[in-house]
């Protein structure tokens, strides 16, 4: 499986590395200029995106069928795909970590430096990113890129509705958003966790049994 | 020694085509030629062996085991050259090497670096960026560098000129010079697999046809060419197939059923692989 990351790391490189300069400069900005960490969420979902690239590029040039002649399983093509995944999560966190720590301490920034609490409140947006992205790997490795990424927008559309249902039926929802700030941390990592790795299972099994 | 492939009653079917009980065994040591038209199921038999698609009914058979069983293990042992080589265009062979070197526990750096060489293959050009020759000599590279015992090869010399063509058949001859080697390939160039083949097989819409060691049906068959009057002489029985033309017709004919003074040639193998489809639509 090693040879599969290394070379999903090389692809990411070749492809994305806009994304990382991307993150760079947001880093930038909130090191230096003041600007909100929450900013850098947006570079972490581009990240995010990154797996679901490659996927992409892999399904254009036929990599799915040339790997399934080499000494690796399905399996270890998808693990390589969330590792990546959790790679890409850790480098976002780190980002938001040192830049936000830096606008804490910036003298420069006199005092107009955000508080390490906005910090950890993004901190926490990040396993969210990576488990919402990590949705539609479940479909792309079932049915292909352009067919999953549809059914994902439909699975979404749903979602909303169902949403926009339960809010109709005048349910307070900030109500329970009111829980103490450890539940609220512990059920956002939980839940992200858990959809993380079912969302992994499930596409490891959905491609163990898909016919080119 | 146990044979590299051997394969029983495999079937495979989809929606417009079907691979039907097909039984071939390829020794060790031995070079197998699939010969076929295009959708006569060459493809599918390979990645039915390499279980990349399941089968129907049939058994399969890599090295004496299942080819369900550990076949990451027994993949370790094959070298493989789809009809299309999937790289990421992003990359070049230099990066190729550094993913197999952790994709094979064999995997023999030196080795891939004299293919890159011997083959003429740039290192650091992008996959994008290579001919369909040097992508298909990039893959024959890969399959060879790991030091297998069996390779798979799927039209491995298309888009090749024919002096590389010339080489790469040198290189898969030289191969198989070690006794526990063995090739399976199908091409379409069966100049190629003549020069190269111990055995033939003929794939025909998802049958096979015929199944034989190379100069056995050299040696048991000839052509025959001769007006109709004398062709029909033959017993239908010993006619492989025959083709009327302006001047006559040619038939490949049983050498036992040649009639005495008959003019007759030496049968190859693509005259063979034609004059049998025919016979069969």
């Amino acid at each position: 499986m090693k040879g599969l990351l290394i070379k999903d790391l090389y692809v990411a490189w070749k492809m994305c590395w806009s994304y990382l300069l991307l993150e760079i400069i947001f880093c930038l900005m909130v090191a230096l200029g003041g600007t909100s960490p929450f900013m850098l969420l947006a570079a972490s979902y581009l990240l995010s995106m990154v797996p679901m690239t490659i996927l992409a590029t892999d399904e254009r040039v036929k990599w799915h069928i040339y790997a399934d002649t080499l000494p690796v399983t399905r399996a270890q093509s998808v693990s390589a795909k969330f590792i990546l995944s959790l790679i890409l999560g850790a480098v976002s966190a780190a980002a938001i970590f040192v830049s936000g720590f830096i606008a804490t301490v910036n003298p420069m920034l006199a005092g107009e430096g955000h508080t390490m609490g906005e910090v950890y409140a993004t901190l926490l947006g990040c396993p969210v990113v990576i488990a919402l992205a990590s949705l539609c790997m479940p479909f792309i490795y079932r049915i292909g890129f352009e067919k999953g990424r549809l059914a994902f927008m439909v699975m979404c559309m749903i979602a909303g509705g169902g949403f926009g249902f339960i809010v109709s039926t005048g349910l307070d929802l900030l109500e329970l958003i009111k829980l103490p700030s450890t539940v609220i941390i512990a059920a956002v990592l939980g839940v992200s966790a858990i959809v993380f790795a079912a969302s992994w299972a499930l596409s490891a099994l959905l491609y163990k049994t898909r016919e080119f | 020694m146990t044979n590299a492939i051997e394969i029983k009653n495999l079937t495979k079917n989809y929606k417009d085509f079907s691979l039907d009980n097909v039984s071939l065994t390829l020794p060790s040591g031995c070079i197998m030629g699939l010969i076929g038209e295009n959708g006569a199921g060459k493809s599918t038999t390979i990645r039915l062996i390499l279980n990349t698609v399941s089968r129907d009914g049939g058994e399969i058979k890599l090295f004496g085991k299942d080819n369900r069983e550990d076949l990451s293990l027994a993949k370790e042992d094959i070298g493989v050259v789809p009809d299309e080589i999937g790289l990421p265009e992003s990359l070049s062979a230099k990066h190729v090497g550094k993913i197999m070197s952790n994709v094979f526990k064999n995997w023999d750096a030196g080795a891939y670096a004299g293919y890159l060489e011997k083959l003429a293959i740039p290192e650091k050009r992008k996959f994008k960026e290579l001919s369909r020759g040097m992508k298909m000599k990039l893959g024959i590279a890969i399959a060879m560098s790991h030091h297998p015992k069996l390779l798979l090869l799927d039209e491995p010399t298309s888009g090749l000129d024919p002096v590389v063509r010339d080489e790469v058949v040198d290189m898969f001859c030289d191969f198989t010079r070690d006794e526990s080697h063995s090739i399976l390939i199908s091409s379409h160039i069966v100049s190629d697999l003549e020069k190269l083949c111990d055995y033939v097989a003929f794939l025909h819409k998802g049958k096979l046809i015929l199944c034989e060691e190379k100069d056995r049906l050299k040696e048991e068959y000839r052509i025959v060419r001769g007006s109709k009057e004398e062709i029909s002489g033959i017993p239908e029985s010993a006619i492989i197939g025959r083709k009327v033309t302006p001047y006559g017709v040619e038939a490949i004919v049983h050498k036992n059923a040649v009639p005495a003074g008959a003019e007759t040639g030496a049968v190859d193998i693509e005259q063979l692989f034609v004059f049998m489809v025919r016979k069969e639509d």
